[in-house]
């Protein structure tokens, strides 16, 4: 496959930091250095707080500096609102505040368990925005592991989220981020509606190919979640079609973007 | 679409594959089918396969049933008739437990008759310890026949692993502290965290780059490309694809000169006798 003209890659899932963490300039100078030196044109990024069961005070700084960073980098940087659930109206308030300033979807990590009811107004608001939710996912038999994160989601919340609300784009997160990419990928299968992106620093041989295979081509979304080259290569590596390794780099992705109430952003 | 954003994104980034100007050598390649899932280009022929579609030179390459079975030796024998008639391409890394009855016969087989070029411990999975005086016997040995001793900080991703079949990491402290204790062993660190290693003084080791991605500091690439001579290429493949790991190289601010001691020459310096 050879970059041309007309190949968009955006990546779905990334990261820049917040202005009050120490060294965020370097570090959010990697990131779209990285994006450069891989040919990524976009990238949809959340800023994320250090406690993610944070105030809404937190979440709400987070928020303004992805916008900042989204005009700052207007060709570059498209954003995910973040909350925490918890603080419901708050939360509710916050996503139509980024929506306004030109955000693309919610990004959700593990502070309750997906299917839990504290997320339902959340996606119901999503769905009236015609923007995606992005969770925080993944499968691991590792105790330690999962002990530090009980409540995240696995295919299993994702489907009975989806079966309330058949109408919500859900994506799951970073099917190489470590853990049991088969058991995810075959769990989502009946969720013919739920998208999973790419990312985490697992380059397992077949798990591009095999994730094709079982979800579908249109069920794919390129990301890094900042692991930059494992994220290319695996998707370069894969044994697919020229019109396959677009979908999976902006096409489907795009089509989410073009579902966004008063139309895509970009 | 409304508008197409412009960029200064380098202009040939999807070119495929690797480039095929620099020679690479891979420190970090099996051979064999893992036990957890489904495994492609297991055998000699399907590997090269996918070597020439990465642009790969030459592979060094361990049994994957080394780490398995209990009497090792017998996967060095097989990997050593697997690959015999691709020894141009395929480079053995036998395997050894000091713990073993033989194991003394045994390396002497893989050095004279094997051709090995590195010999590969597994002391986490083999049920014993780098500080172990058995263990310290072997290094002491491969240090007296210009072998060097090849170390996984890591097999398995953890997050990965099966329900009842875990195997735990090398704790850095403990290599480096290994690599420290026997100056005169020659070491190869595959698939850790460079970063880990920065206080590790000395020439008698190498470490595989496929875990630094190019969003390294300035401070760090700084130090990588000072102590450019102690990084090596690996790509763990066919376990996982060989790729990312090339364009963790190819894809740096490193000129072809340092790509290029990465990618082969200093393994291959390593590996001479």
């Amino acid at each position: 496959m050879h970059t041309s003209e007309q190949t968009m890659i955006i990546d779905a899932h990334g990261h820049l930091w917040p202005k009050e963490s120490k060294n965020y300039k370097e570090y959010n100078a990697q990131q779209l250095y990285a994006m450069d030196r891989l040919g990524i044109n976009m990238a949809a990024i959340s800023v994320l707080p250090e406690e993610k069961r944070c105030t809404p005070d937190e979440f709400i700084s987070c928020n303004n500096d992805c916008i900042r960073y989204m005009r700052e980098h207007k060709d570059r940087i498209l954003g995910y609102c973040y909350v925490n659930p918890g603080y419901s109206e708050a939360a509710l308030r916050e996503i139509d505040r980024c929506f306004d300033a030109g955000m693309i979807g919610v990004k959700l990590y593990h502070c309750y368990r997906f299917d839990d009811p504290v997320h339902f107004p959340l996606i119901e608001k999503t769905i009236g925005l015609g923007i995606p939710v992005l969770m925080h996912a993944g499968v691991s038999y590792n105790t330690a592991l999962m002990e530090r994160q009980p409540n995240i989601a696995g295919p299993v919340q994702f489907l009975n989220l989806i079966k309330r609300y058949p109408e919500a784009i859900l994506i799951e997160g970073h099917i190489g981020g470590g853990g049991d990419w088969e058991h995810v990928i075959k769990g989502l299968k009946p969720g013919s509606q739920i998208y999973a992106d790419t990312s985490g620093s697992v380059v397992d041989e077949t798990l591009i190919d095999r994730s094709v295979e079982t979800l579908g081509i249109d069920r794919l979304l390129y990301a890094n979640d900042c692991s930059f080259c494992d994220g290319m290569g695996k998707i370069m590596s894969a044994h697919l079609s020229d019109i396959d390794k677009k979908k999976i780099f902006s096409g489907n992705f795009i089509d989410i973007l073009n579902k966004r109430k008063g139309g895509s952003v970009l | 679409m409304k508008a197409k954003p412009s960029h200064k994104i380098s202009s040939n980034t999807l070119s495929n594959p690797g480039s095929g100007s620099i020679r690479k050598t891979d420190c970090n390649a099996y051979l064999g089918q893992w036990p957890f899932r489904e495994t492609r280009y297991t055998e000699p022929a399907s590997l090269i396969e996918l070597m020439d579609s990465m642009h790969i030179t030459q592979a060094c390459v361990t049994p994957v049933n080394g780490l398995f079975y209990k009497d090792v030796h017998r996967a060095n024998l097989q990997l050593s008739e697997m690959i015999k008639e691709y020894r141009t391409r395929l480079l053995p890394f036998c395997v050894i437990n000091p713990f073993y009855p033989g194991w003394k016969e045994d390396l002497q087989t893989c050095v004279d008759r094997l051709g090995a070029k590195a010999i590969a411990l597994y002391p986490s999975l083999h049920n014993y310890s780098l500080q172990s005086p058995q263990c310290g016997e072997l290094l002491t040995l491969l240090g007296s026949m210009h072998i060097p001793a090849a170390l996984s900080e890591r097999i398995e991703d953890e997050r990965g692993e099966h329900w009842h079949f875990k195997i735990p990491n090398i704790k850095p402290d403990e290599i480096i502290r290994t690599v420290q204790n026997f100056p005169k062993t020659k070491f190869i660190i595959r698939d850790a965290f460079i970063l880990n290693y920065e206080k590790l003084s000395g020439k008698n080791w190498l470490i595989d780059f496929s875990r630094t991605d190019i969003t390294l500091s300035h401070a760090n690439m700084k130090w990588v490309k000072k102590s450019i001579d102690r990084f090596t290429f690996g790509t763990q493949m066919p376990l996982k694809t060989p790729l990312p790991a090339i364009y963790k190289i190819e894809k740096s601010d490193m000129d072809a000169k340092l790509q290029k001691k990465i990618f082969s020459e200093n393994l291959l310096k390593f590996l001479s006798r």
